[in-house]
């Protein structure tokens, strides 16, 4: 989907950094993250636990709670800063433009009440419909996200309903007010395996019938694979590598990024060899790193990496790495590398 | 989640056509408060509870209308009759005043103090524990040593102070029994809200545009509702309790008017001869008291999701 003219980007995330106010120290959970998104795109943000892309999604709708804050950056949504705008402006843009799934369909619906209401209160939010037209809008969102007999459905409860259920649900809430954005925190993490494929489906073509723009929260480079057109991975709170997602898969330039590819399961992979992982682990967030936050952990590390931290070089049109050895060769992306042994 | 197929049968929709939906209804199905009286009933002592509180409550309702003798009627002719007498099922008084309706008279007063001190003191500790538990921080700080400083008094004596403040007389007991037994509710309802505010939904509403006063009322107070409940009928017994004792102390209803309290108090002086006198309130408030606390029980029960086939 390549076109000349680029339409300005919908929402867009400038240099943001929310940090965490803890009584062992602060906590940069986001720091200095910029990403951009038009309308009908889907952009992946990857990484380990705890990297920052659940923050960067909750401080994008301004959620972050006690102790965390946002200390800087700019998301400009529709030429507004929306973390100038007070918290009541703020109210009417959740859910109304800019609205979120969450990763545990179990806990995310209220328990007392009714799928129905609960989806209809959220509409009620934010139009002036009367109780009959909530009613009728609430089933034909329960249609829209393939719920079965959906005027049945729409008095149950969410204990009377699967998980994959309650997932639909969730997106018929989302979308339920035409958001422009909606932002889905590891939306299948938490479903089977098929019901995950027929919930990307589901999100896929809802894009494409309100021409919504989806930021997808994920570890899972499968689903990233799957739905995503750009990528952006993060690492201890801080963009690594951006890229389309042809480039991520086929040309990726960090080695935190071939790291993770290296180590999702191949079908072709001989089933004898260990999967190979990335050595050490995440430091914790509390530690003073000089450098390249990856360093650690890198194959490629040098000297000036423990030294100096790198910036987020543009390698390419569409394509940002963070490393100072970018430009050196390629990476080993097939497992022949030193980590991999041989199992007894 | 084991409950779910129980729970779907019986709680399908006798909601009407949508046509014949108002348009507040739309939310209510109602199918699930009779299977709550239902459920409630399966146990047979709390069946039987709710029937003696039941009845109770019908007799001190119906007492204006039922052909009892004036509680008030003074007959010194048949002073300190013993129950069974023809006239005075239950004997009468040290002035002569028929027993069985001052029994159903005093209980209005009893019953009405009871549940009046209990929901009053729900609504004041049940608000400060919403608040403190929702807000944290310094709000929950100051509100919760707040309760725990009433916490620290010995009830009566507080209640006693409350009232050397007001004044004796029957509001202004409840007023202070209310005030003394605020801290249950605001514990109870501050340690249910700190831990459904974590919940996932909570941040759901927030990310629709929910305001934190809706969240607070939809979406929290309906999911607190269970222990407040709960602790609420186990209170209603304690709070007779308290308010009879009042009354016993003279600082309740006041004399002529009758409440179990005061029975067994003006009763007292006649312990040795009339028995009857303190016996009859006495077996009544026990009754009461334990029949709420069974039935109280049963609600918990009921209201537990995770028993709910049971």
């Amino acid at each position: 989907m390549k076109s000349d003219r680029s339409p300005p980007p919908l929402l867009k995330v400038v240099d943001l950094q929310t940090h965490f106010f803890t009584e062992d120290g602060v906590v940069r959970s986001v720091d200095g993250v910029t990403f951009e998104i038009e309308a009908t795109k889907t952009l992946g943000i990857v990484g380990e636990s705890g990297c920052g892309k659940s923050i960067t999604a909750l401080s994008a709708m301004r959620l972050i709670q006690s102790p965390g804050r946002i200390v800087g950056g700019e998301i400009r949504f529709e030429n507004r800063d929306l973390l100038k705008l007070s918290e009541a402006e703020m109210r009417a843009v959740r859910g109304n433009e800019i609205a979120m799934i969450f990763q545990e369909p179990m806990t995310s619906l209220n328990p007392v009440y009714t799928v129905g209401f609960q989806i209809g209160e959220a509409i009620q939010l934010h139009t002036d419909l009367s109780g009959r037209e909530v009613r009728a809008r609430v089933i034909e969102m329960l249609r829209l996200v393939g719920i079965p007999s959906a005027e049945q459905r729409f008095d149950d409860y969410p204990h009377q309903m699967s998980g994959g259920m309650r997932q639909r649900v969730m997106i018929a809430m989302a979308l339920s007010c035409n958001p422009k954005v909606l932002i889905a925190d590891e939306p299948t993490t938490a479903l089977d395996v098929t019901i995950q494929a027929q919930t990307l489906n589901l999100m896929r073509s809802l894009q494409k019938e309100f021409h919504t723009a989806i930021i997808l929260i994920t570890h899972d480079l499968g689903v990233v694979a799957e739905v995503a057109d750009d990528v952006v991975v993060m690492y201890m709170g801080k963009i690594v590598e951006r890229a389309s997602v042809g480039t991520i898969f086929d040309a990726p330039n960090h080695p935190y990024t071939v790291g993770l590819l290296r180590s999702t399961p191949k079908l072709e992979d001989d089933h004898n060899d260990r999967l190979p992982e990335i050595r050490g682990s995440v430091p914790s967030p509390f530690s003073v790193l000089t450098g390249c936050r990856f360093h650690p952990r890198c194959d490629r590390a040098t000297d000036i990496c423990r030294a100096e931290e790198p910036d987020l070089i543009q390698s390419d049109s569409t394509h940002w790495v963070r490393c100072w050895h970018a430009d050196g060769p390629p990476l080993q992306m097939q497992s022949s590398a030193p980590t991999v042994e041989s199992r007894p | 989640m084991t409950n779910l197929s129980g729970r779907a049968n019986t709680v399908r929709r006798t909601v009407g056509s949508p046509e014949a939906v108002a348009a507040t209804d739309w939310l209510l199905p109602m199918a699930s408060r009779l299977n709550f009286v239902r459920r409630l009933a399966k146990r047979r002592t709390a069946a039987v509870s709710f029937l003696i509180l039941f009845a109770v409550v019908v007799l001190a309702v119906l007492a204006p209308v039922l052909p009892i003798a004036d509680p008030n009627q003074i007959n010194t002719v048949d002073r300190l009759l013993p129950p069974g007498q023809a006239g005075h099922l239950l004997g009468t008084d040290e002035l002569g005043r028929d027993l069985l309706s001052r029994m159903i008279w005093g209980g209005r007063v009893s019953l009405v103090a009871g549940f009046g001190a209990a929901l009053l003191s729900l609504l004041i500790g049940g608000s400060i524990g919403l608040v403190a538990g929702f807000f944290g921080k310094g709000v929950d700080s100051a509100l919760m040593r707040l309760t725990d400083v009433v916490l620290a008094f010995p009830s009566i004596l507080l209640a006693i102070g409350v009232i050397a403040a007001l004044g004796s007389g029957l509001a202004n007991a409840m007023f202070a029994v209310a005030i003394s037994g605020f801290p249950l509710y605001a514990r109870v309802v501050r340690g249910s809200v700190l831990s459904v505010r974590e919940l996932d939904f909570v941040e759901a509403a927030r990310s629709i545009g929910m305001s934190s006063v809706h969240i607070v009322i939809r979406h929290i107070l309906p999911n607190v509702l269970a222990p407040l409940i709960v602790a609420f009928s186990l209170d209603v017994g304690l709070k007779i309790v308290v308010t009879s004792s009042l009354s016993f102390l003279g600082l309740g209803a006041q004399p002529p008017t009758a409440d179990w309290g005061n029975m067994i108090s003006s009763g007292r002086n006649y312990m040795r001869t009339s028995t009857h006198l303190i016996m009859i309130p006495g077996l009544a408030i026990f009754t009461v008291v334990l029949c709420l606390n069974v039935t109280g029980d049963r609600i918990r029960d009921v209201l537990d999701p995770r028993l709910k086939n049971t």
